[in-house]
């Protein structure tokens, strides 16, 4: 299986702000009609594929855990409704959240799974481009040193979008060990891109 | 947030097929899930029925149980009944048998008397 990053490009915060499916479709979805059913893969597979890869490092295991939260969230949609609480998006990054904690217990993911991409930089690339290329290989690096836990809250939150609420929700932890994990998160991650970042990159 | 202009991080795109795979796998979960629950409500149906039957037939045991208990109570009565009426037939005799032999100590008593009186008028006087 060939597993395609979207190479070089500039990460988008990820698409959770973008208008949920609605309800019609939803309900579609519930009597298993098939095109609702692909409307619903494809408005949200953005926000799974870019969590899966954030959190456990890009891999055919990424489109597993994605099928899975897909057939998970079909199995379970007679008890989300649009009208509670919780976005669709928000809902699927929760099965899904679940799904990485379960794949990492039951180790179905990579042990380095932000292993070096692409090698050394061509010396013919521009130098804006290999100051990006440095940039996402530090941050990947960085992101991959962060215990778990703590780099589910950062992706959740700097990537996604979440609030401390929806982040709570999701992690299934109170407001408060959120509002700890994201600032232990960002901690870590100071003291790992400062030295460098001072060093001039 | 990270902006886009700040951050930089690999995001893996999902292959042409990831949705039709999924929904595939989604209407084949779907199907699955439907004769499952089919087959539940054919089980369940199923045990109601054996209880409904079950329930029926422990109904016309217990019927026939009361009325067999019903029959026996009857033949008991009777039984008493009998007893009570060869009882009195046994006592009338009893009586009637007491009354003849009444009648015969009575009669032997009278003939006894007379023979005795007949005796004392032929002994000579002295």
């Amino acid at each position: 299986m060939t597993v395609s990053l979207v190479a070089g490009a500039v990460c988008a915060v990820e698409p959770i702000a973008r208008a949920e499916l609605e309800a019609e479709t939803l309900e579609a979805c519930r009597a298993g009609d098939p095109k609702a059913l692909r409307r619903f893969v494809v408005r949200y597979q953005p926000v799974v594929f870019a969590y899966f890869s954030r959190t456990l490092g890009p891999g055919p295991h990424v489109e597993d855990l994605a099928q899975e939260v897909f057939l998970k969230a079909f199995r379970a949609l007679g008890r989300f409704s649009p009208e509670g609480p919780a976005r669709a998006s928000t809902w699927l990054l929760t099965i899904a959240t679940r799904v990485a904690i379960d794949a990492r217990k039951r180790r179905r993911v990579p042990l380095d799974p932000f292993p070096d991409d692409g090698g050394p930089i061509d010396p013919q690339t521009p130098e804006t481009e290999r100051r990006r290329l440095e940039i996402r290989h530090r941050l990947g690096r960085a992101l991959a040193e962060l215990a778990p836990e703590l780099r589910d809250a950062y992706v959740l939150a700097e990537f996604h979008g979440m609030t401390m609420l929806e982040m709570s929700e999701v992690l299934g932890i109170g407001l408060n060990a959120a509002k700890a994990r994201l600032w232990r998160a960002r901690e870590r991650l100071r003291a790992l891109l400062v030295p460098w970042w001072e060093a001039g990159c | 947030m990270l902006k886009p202009s700040h951050a930089l991080c690999p995001v893996q795109q999902a292959s042409a097929d990831f949705a039709d795979r999924v929904v595939e796998a989604a209407l084949r979960d779907l199907e699955i899930t439907r004769r499952w629950s089919k087959v539940m409500h054919r089980v369940s149906v199923g045990i109601a029925a054996v209880w409904f039957s079950a329930l029926i037939g422990v109904g016309r045991d217990m019927r026939a149980l009361a009325q067999e208990s019903e029959s026996r109570e009857q033949d008991a009565m009777n039984l008493l009944e009998q007893r009570r009426t060869s009882g009195r037939a046994l006592l009338a005799q009893v009586e009637e048998t007491r009354q003849r032999v009444e009648a015969v100590l009575e009669r032997l008593r009278d003939e006894d008397g007379s023979r005795r009186g007949a005796r004392s008028s032929r002994m000579p006087s002295h």
